[in-house]
């Protein structure tokens, strides 16, 4: 009896770096916690801002070499388990960014921290345990990775969707998000252990070989591609998987929705992306190929349209702002969808493009509604009446974000929207670009609602008009989001650029 | 023979999940589990994986069971209010999408019986230990690795929502 024990090369590891950083980070604010109990709250907080700050100047440096180097196609982990590439880089950027505002700005929620601050350690330490779980999902190119890492972001998001103990609705939307969870891993679990059937892989590349060599029933292999199909919708909320997602995203405090609606989302499109675009689409640029004539673009387009204009309708008849951004978040899925159909990279650097907007305005815009929570403890549009100048700096920002949702120009959402609309009338699907420029108008109604009341409509007599008074970080925090929304919108040429070059250097 | 143990197991591992989702009595559910658990193992035990099989029956059927017997037993589950509404959900993607997928390949199999095999040949020593053991220390060992971080997360997670009782809505 002896054991080959092919063990993978330990050095591999250095290219993981901010991975483990915050797995560390984790551990030791969890730590920190429990050692200070109940004294020093700031101890998990400050632990959680240093991690993911160095965490971020690890991937920003590992990002600029591998730019410098030219070449980036990736440094595969471990064996072939995962692979850092332009693109990982790109969202590890994005979900550390993400991660690191949203810690900022929990601070300062009531919702999070309780009326009397009572200790919260383990928000801080599951935000970063979150981000290396999202950052994993960008890096995964086996099936196995692939479902842990989703699974590792399901489980901890379960927590945090439930983590006002003491609201009912909290409780509901964490039960919710599990059950949904639950059957849509079932499902794409499934769809996964069919494949592996069919192929004797688990690496994306050894799946896309013996697909190549088409040894497998092809009416099979359909009911694998809808299958797991089925399973990332659900991670990224479009429909008919996004049930959960307005419940989910109106129960949760609302700092915990502000991160779902960009961090699992944009994972789950990394994912996507990598997944489908190496299993079942071979060769580059100029000749992507449909592996085995599964027409899965159509699937998506479909998919798409319906996502993008549920998500719509269904807004404009929302009374509550968090229950309207939750469904507007739906819409913008199906706008993103749009750029995964076109088998192109400029379809692929749009999307990336595209969801770094989306996460600066659409962080902004429940951070601002996180913001007035803390005063009004509530998220009706009826109370958000005169709102407007009772903040007036950050009411301001607030309608640079809204705008930049809508895709007005010359805010970030509308540069965004221009390059997604560019990439598919390239390939000729006008019908999917027309649906979408009638679902941008739709969307123009339900977010200059929102402005109306803060802005425009006369208070009722009585109304409380004395000037809210916001925690200075919040307005930090609030800017850190606003400028690079305007910015963006004018100066978008290096940061598109950085897309492209993600795209275009993104390891099989 | 090997093909119709297939699926006299397979079927019977069917039967015993769909019970357990259809009793309305946890613990009667539990027990199918185990029926279901133990099909599981006599299907690794036909793949010539004897050693996943053992394990099927000891981790999964034994210990994981008597665990789930006793969260079961310490539970009695507070009414949500929620939870009736949580039925009503339009949930027909989810529902429908598996016993489709199902019928689809039984249909596939029975059109088409050469379809026994879709896949290269496994390795000599499929799932033996020595096999699992190279596979879990060896090639998956950061997959591994991932799984603690997984556990680790539901055990704080249940901590963190389950602390401190007297503060809850429903009490």
């Amino acid at each position: 009896m002896e054991l080959n024990l092919n063990i993978p090369s330990w050095s591999d590891l250095r290219f993981w770096l901010p991975e483990a950083i915050l797995c560390i980070t984790f551990l030791v604010a969890l730590l920190g916690d429990l050692v200070v109990r109940g004294r020093r709250t700031w101890v998990p907080f400050a632990v959680s801002v240093a991690g993911l700050i160095t965490a971020g100047a690890y991937a920003v440096a590992a990002m600029n070499h591998g730019l410098d180097a030219g070449q980036f196609q990736g440094h595969t982990i471990m064996g072939s388990l995962m692979i850092v590439d332009g693109m990982a880089g790109f969202f590890r950027l994005l979900f550390i960014f993400a991660s690191l505002v949203t810690v900022l700005f929990a601070w300062t929620s009531e919702e999070i921290m309780g009326k009397r601050r009572e200790n919260k350690g383990e928000f801080y330490a599951l935000t970063v345990l979150l981000t290396a779980a999202m950052m994993v999902m960008a890096e995964a190119r086996d099936l196995l990775m692939l479902f842990l890492s989703m699974e590792a972001v399901g489980l901890i998001s379960y927590v945090m969707a439930g983590y006002m103990r003491t609201s009912l609705r909290s409780s509901e939307a964490s039960l919710k998000y599990v059950l949904f969870g639950a059957v849509s891993s079932a499902i794409m679990l499934y769809g996964m252990s069919l494949l592996y059937g069919m192929t004797g892989a688990m690496e994306f590349d050894g799946i896309r070989n013996a697909l190549i060599s088409g040894t497998v029933d092809p009416f099979a292999l359909l009911v694998v591609v809808v299958l797991i199909l089925a399973g990332m919708s659900y991670k990224i909320a479009a429909v008919p998987f996004h049930y959960w997602c307005p419940d989910v995203y109106e129960g949760a405090p609302t700092p915990v929705s502000a991160i779902f609606s960009v961090g699992p989302k944009a994972a789950g499109f990394a994912l996507m992306i990598r997944f489908f675009y190496t299993t079942f689409a071979a060769g580059t640029d100029a000749g992507t190929q449909l592996v085995q004539d599964i027409n899965w673009p159509l699937l998506v387009a479909v998919m798409s349209v319906a996502t993008m204009t549920y998500g719509n309708l269904v807004a404009l008849r929302q009374t509550n702002v968090k229950r309207m951004l939750a469904y507007s978040s739906i819409a913008h899925v199906g706008y993103l969808l749009m750029g995964f159909v076109l088998l192109s990279s400029a379809g692929l650097a749009s999307i990336l493009f595209y969801l770094l907007v989306y996460t600066l305005m659409n962080l902004g815009a429940f951070f601002y509604v996180v913001a007035i929570n803390n005063h009004l403890k509530s998220e009706e549009l009826s109370d958000y009446v005169g709102i407007g100048f009772r903040a007036p700096w950050a009411g301001a920002m607030m309608v640079i974000f809204l705008a930049s949702l809508t895709g007005v120009p010359p805010f970030a959402g509308f540069v965004g929207k221009f390059y997604l609309f560019t990439a598919v009338l390239d390939k000729q699907w006008f019908w999917l670009a027309i649906v979408a420029a009638l679902n941008s108008v739709v969307s123009l109604y339900y977010y200059f609602k929102v402005v109306r009341a803060m802005f425009l409509s006369t208070p009722a007599e009585g109304t409380d008009m004395s000037p809210l008074k916001l925690h200075w970080l919040q307005y930090v925090v609030l800017a850190m989001l606003a400028i690079p929304t305007l910015a963006l919108g004018l100066f978008f040429e290096e940061f598109k650029g950085l897309a492209d070059m993600a795209i275009g250097m993104m390891g099989g | 023979m090997e093909g119709f143990l297939f699926w006299f197991c397979g079927s019977l591992m069917l039967l015993g999940s769909l019970m357990t989702v259809t009793q309305r009595s946890a613990v009667v559910s539990a027990v199918w589990l185990i029926f279901a658990f133990i099909c599981a193992a006599g299907i690794f035990a036909l793949l010539n994986a004897s050693f996943l099989a053992v394990m099927q029956v000891l981790v999964y059927a034994g210990a994981i069971m008597v665990l789930f017997l006793f969260v079961i037993m310490m539970l009695q589950g507070p009414e949500l209010e929620g939870e009736r509404k949580l039925l009503k959900l339009p949930m027909w993607p989810a529902v429908a999408v598996p016993p489709m997928a199902i019928a689809v390949m039984i249909v596939g199999y029975l059109q088409n019986k050469g379809l026994t095999q879709w896949g290269p040949d496994a390795p000599e020593s499929f799932g033996g230990p020595n096999h699992v053991a190279e596979l879990l220390l060896g090639k998956y060992l950061l997959a591994f690795e991932l799984i603690s971080i997984v556990l680790l997360v539901a055990l704080i997670g249940a901590l963190a929502i389950g602390k401190d009782e007297r503060k809850l809505p429903w009490k």
